[in-house]
């Protein structure tokens, strides 16, 4: 029965579409955008260069990994908006923008080895002038036994803290903060 | 949702039983506003909660004998951060209750979470019932204590909702705290002294 169970369970859990969970923005990322002196920001252009670590559906021991904003570019642009809107930088319309063009975006549950990894070129304008333009990474680990059925939800939570560590990066660079001033 | 469809979500749903499944208990931070008519208080304040609560991993019963695991702490901090920022017009986070550490707020509030939740199922793990209580001691710079202030919610959600989101009474249950404990906060004498 337990077998059976399991069978089923597999079965269940290969070829599925599943969603990544919503960003939630990080206190610790919010502060420090609070503390800097940015100015108001608008998130602007996100984009993303496709390659074999860069897909809109990241497979999962044979799951579809699917962004809950319609593609990991809008991911990245609600996550940027929701750091800089609790931070109170955020306003649709001010002439300083940060975009970004995603890279490298991928997470693998291999048995015994999962990790994350996402990578991203920003770029801060004012008006159209360019006053930041650099590649940001970030990765992670995470336990992924042989069975999938716990190895598979392990790899779906861990990419907003994937994100959410790129971001972090991100606003620990001095040239970033000053680029928002 | 078909008949194989529905057995094997209910298989993959018992296929451990008698483990400890994780989920997260992360409120959506958009449903976290500010009613209308309130008024923000005029006092910067920090909350504080220590290391070792941010990392404390809690476990509770689920359905079929098998429970869930999450870290109350680090899961609500942003949700709570924004529903402080609904409340009052400035806030930090603070390193500890007194003195330096609580750059220069005026009220610091370090919250205590006790959470539990059940089901009825024999065959699936996922929570229908999850009770959330927050007890939110609030101090002033010196230590004294203002107030204190606890409110507790439950959240539901039954395997047709659930099947989608393993977390969902958790989510609804600390989206009701949060906003109960919001409208006690504004609604407290003390802090606007």
């Amino acid at each position: 029965m337990r077998r059976l169970a399991a069978g089923l369970a597999v079965l269940t859990l290969a070829g599925c579409a599943m969603t990544a969970p919503p960003y939630t923005a990080q206190v610790d990322n919010v502060i420090k955008l609070q503390k800097s002196e940015a100015v108001q920001i608008t998130v602007g252009t996100m984009t993303s260069t496709p390659g074999p670590s860069n897909k809109d559906k990241i497979s999962i021991r044979g799951s579809q990994l699917q962004s809950p904003y319609g593609t990991y570019a809008a991911y990245l642009a609600e996550a940027l908006k929701q750091e800089l809107s609790l931070a109170g930088k955020y306003a649709a319309t001010a002439s300083r923008s940060i975009s970004a063009e995603l890279l490298r975006n991928d997470v693998s549950a291999a048995i015994g080895d999962g990790h994350g990894e996402i990578e991203a070129r920003f770029v801060v304008r004012d008006n159209g002038d360019v006053r930041y333009d650099q590649i940001k990474t970030a990765g992670t680990t995470f336990s992924s036994p042989f069975m999938g059925a716990i190895a598979i939800p392990n790899a779906v939570q861990a990419y907003p803290a994937l994100v959410q560590q790129l971001l972090l990066n991100l606003f620990d660079d001095p040239a970033f903060l000053n680029a928002l001033k | 949702m078909n008949l194989i469809k529905r057995l094997a979500l209910i298989a993959a749903l018992a296929v451990l039983a008698g483990c400890a499944h994780d989920i997260t208990v992360s409120p959506d931070i958009a449903k976290i506003d500010r009613p209308r008519s309130a008024e923000r208080i005029d006092a910067p304040v920090a909350y504080y909660i220590p290391a070792e609560l941010m990392m404390q991993k809690v476990t509770t019963p689920g359905g079929g004998g098998d429970k869930v695991s999450y870290t109350p702490y680090k899961d609500i901090e942003t949700a709570f951060y924004k529903m402080l920022t609904n409340v009052f017009k400035s806030v930090t986070k603070a390193k500890g209750t007194t003195g330096a550490d609580t750059d220069g707020a005026r009220f610091v509030i370090a919250p205590k979470i006790h959470t539990n939740s059940s089901s009825p199922s024999p065959f699936t793990w996922p929570p229908t019932r999850f009770t959330t209580e927050i007890t939110s001691v609030i101090t002033d710079a010196s230590g004294k204590q203002v107030t204190t202030i606890s409110v507790a919610a439950e959240g539901a959600a039954e395997f047709d909702e659930f099947k989608r989101n393993f977390s969902l009474s958790a989510q609804r249950s600390t989206e009701a705290v949060l906003l109960k404990l919001q409208d006690a906060l504004l609604a407290a004498p003390e802090l606007r002294q």
